[in-house]
């Protein structure tokens, strides 16, 4: 029998479960389940794009049912100063809703392609991250990235604010409703502070998801996670001091590995003064993200997820889910192929949120 | 202690329901909330065109509003009133291809917004809705004809009744225009003379005769059998001098040139 959340105890209940369990680990699955910063593997340290030397690695000898030629190994480096890596996603994908027209086809979901210059003997580097297909090219990231004292770094310019955890499926509900995707980078710093078992980020940005500012006010957003054994949490809050509406956003996360289980979970709390959808009441949401990841043999692992909204908690009745089962089989290195099922459920007169995908995704990796 | 934990957590959220909706309408919105929006059922509607309070309830707020909404919307692009969309859509510059409008009036093809959910291969960026699922071609054209009939912020709008979107598929040895116009027509004005369908060769232009006509609401579908071999392309002209002119149910000549004024000649060309 379905229950609806709209308790906030049972909502935090959820996830502190979680949380709270011992040997976790955390986003996005390989991190937690190799109990490592993103910095090991990504040259961002928030995550995501160019792959350092051991990233590369680990996806082309540990991931993939048949591992490379470590003679051939090649991580994309052009001597000591340019690095360089790639992404390409095409899916083909069917959508099936309850009412109105189903959808078919093939597309480019998204090819990337990435830039690391790290001039000799410079704590500078460039950072470039490029969306080349599909359509025109888009900048995702272009940011200097500073070495300060120990794992510290400073980045400034184009960049994806650290918020919670960087799932790469830009229409999970946590990525959607907190404005934080691939797809808006947003013009600012980020001062990391890296310790062995600590993170934290603060960031100052426009709060114009990519535009120039269009008001004098900025954005704030600190972050801090921390590294336990085999476990992990953290916790996001940011404030956007729009003059269409201040904006505030603060969520938990975490994760951790149990019995071969890999887990990760993120709960978001925003609140908008810029919407009304009931007169005199800002509009206050609440999401939820549950993702559990298994290895079933050499190559091949099971995601499932689960996700909610409540897209305004002064509104009863209109909470949204969305489930997914994926499997991702990694045959050799550099290949990846997914496929899985989505189910959304919403309200019975909101078309568009009824509705079960299918795709099938060839993701190449550099 | 540990799999309570884990058994409380999992159970926690996989429980949680879709809502059911009572009290709201298609954009879970409670239905006695106006929030400054346009009833979407206003009498216009009864033309049989597509009005932004429309848009609004069925695309704009119940779709697109996952994202595009509040102080941090993507781009900057708020579609989370009806005010909003129309004020962050119309004559505003695409800020991905600053050659571009969002919406421009009377043009779909020449509006970004179109190519953004149909996905062409010029736009910056991904296709939207982000990830998907996208919009059903129904959906587009609804958006389509908005614009084609100038984008209007309330009704209809009085703009010119144009082509909103142009296609056709080919099977075997005949080839299947669908012209979507942004009024209905008027049916009696339809006929063969008023419809030209010529084959373009290596050795100039030949009328085809073997064409049929099918007008289902604001489609037209014409069907063309026994296209040469020889054949490169497939033209359909509408309007011109050696043609009746088509009429719109307000009896209002097809502006087939989408100059905003009536009349005007209209070709679309099939590559075959």
């Amino acid at each position: 029998m379905f229950i609806h959340c709209k308790n906030y105890f049972v909502f935090l209940t959820c996830v502190m479960g979680l949380l709270l369990i011992n040997t976790a680990h955390a986003e996005p699955y390989l991190a937690i389940k190799n109990n490592t910063q993103c910095s090991t593997c990504h040259v961002n340290p928030a995550g995501g794009g160019a792959r350092t030397t051991y990233g590369a690695y680990y996806g082309t000898h540990v991931l993939p049912q048949t591992a490379g030629s470590l003679d051939l190994f090649d991580a994309g480096k052009f001597g000591e100063t340019l690095r360089i890596g790639a992404d390409l996603r095409t899916n083909y994908y069917q959508s099936d809703r309850d009412e109105g027209e189903d959808t078919r086809g093939f597309e480019t979901q998204s090819g990337q392609l990435y830039v690391v210059l790290q001039p000799k003997d410079s704590r500078f580097s460039l950072y470039i991250d490029e969306q080349i297909a599909p359509g025109g090219a888009l900048n995702r990231e272009t940011f200097i990235l500073t070495k300060l004292n120990g794992n510290h770094f400073l980045k400034a310019g184009r960049i994806m604010l650290p918020y919670g955890i960087r799932l790469e499926d830009d229409s999970a509900f946590i990525r959607q409703t907190s404005g934080f995707n691939f797809d808006t980078g947003d013009n600012g710093v980020e001062l990391g502070l890296q310790y062995t078992k600590t993170l934290f980020n603060f960031a100052l940005s426009n709060g114009s998801s990519g535009l120039n500012n269009d008001d004098k006010n900025l954005q704030f957003l600190s972050r801090a996670e921390y590294l336990g054994n085999n476990w992990r949490i953290g916790a996001t809050a940011l404030y956007n001091d729009a003059e269409a509406g201040e904006r505030t956003q603060a969520n938990l996360f975490g994760g951790f590995v149990w019995q071969g289980f890999v887990f990760l979970a993120e709960a978001d709390l925003i609140e908008d003064e810029s919407i009304e959808n009931i007169p005199d009441e800002y509009q206050e949401q609440r999401v939820a993200l549950l993702e559990v990841n298994r290895e079933i043999s050499k190559g091949y692992n099971i995601k499932l997820t689960t996700e909610y909204l409540d897209p305004d908690t002064n509104i009863d009745e209109n909470q949204r889910v969305r489930h997914s089962l994926l499997l991702e089989y990694t045959p050799f290195a550099n290949l990846q192929i997914r496929g899985g099922l989505r189910k959304g459920d919403d309200i019975p007169q909101r078309d568009a949120g009824n509705y079960l995908d299918f795709f099938a995704q060839l993701h190449f990796y550099y | 202690m540990k799999s309570f934990f884990l058994l409380l957590a999992i159970t926690g959220l996989t429980a949680c329901g879709a809502g059911s909706g009572k009290g709201l309408n298609d954009q879970g919105l409670p239905t006695s909330s106006s929030k400054g929006n346009s009833s979407a059922s206003s009498s216009s509607a009864s033309e049989n065109a597509v009005t932004l309070a429309q848009l609004q309830q069925n695309i704009f707020g119940a779709i697109c509003t996952n994202c595009h909404t509040g102080a941090n919307a993507p781009r900057g692009l708020r579609l989370d009133s009806e005010e909003n969309s129309y004020a962050f859509l119309v004559n505003r510059t695409a800020d991905e291809i600053p050659t571009l409008m969002r919406v421009n009036p009377g043009k779909p093809d020449k509006s970004y917004l179109i190519k953004k959910l149909e996905g062409t291969a010029d736009i910056v960026g991904a296709r939207m809705p982000l990830g998907g699922p996208y919009l059903s071609q129904e959906q587009i054209d609804q958006v389509r004809t908005w614009i084609a009939n100038g984008a209007p912020r309330n009704g209809t709008g009085s703009a010119t009744t144009k082509v909103a979107r142009a296609s056709a598929q080919k099977s075997d040895s005949q080839v299947t225009v669908d012209l979507h116009f942004s009024r209905p027509l008027q049916f009696e004005t339809l006929s063969p003379e008023s419809i030209g369908v010529f084959y373009n060769n290596l050795d100039g232009q030949k009328t085809a005769a073997d064409f049929s006509l099918l007008l289902i609401d604001q489609i037209l579908y014409i069907t063309v059998s026994d296209i040469p071999l020889q054949a490169i392309q497939l033209e359909v002209l509408i309007n011109n001098s050696d043609l009746y002119p088509l009429l719109d149910q307000e009896q209002r000549v097809f502006d087939g040139d989408s100059d905003e004024n009536q009349g005007g000649g209209y070709s679309y060309v099939y590559p075959l």
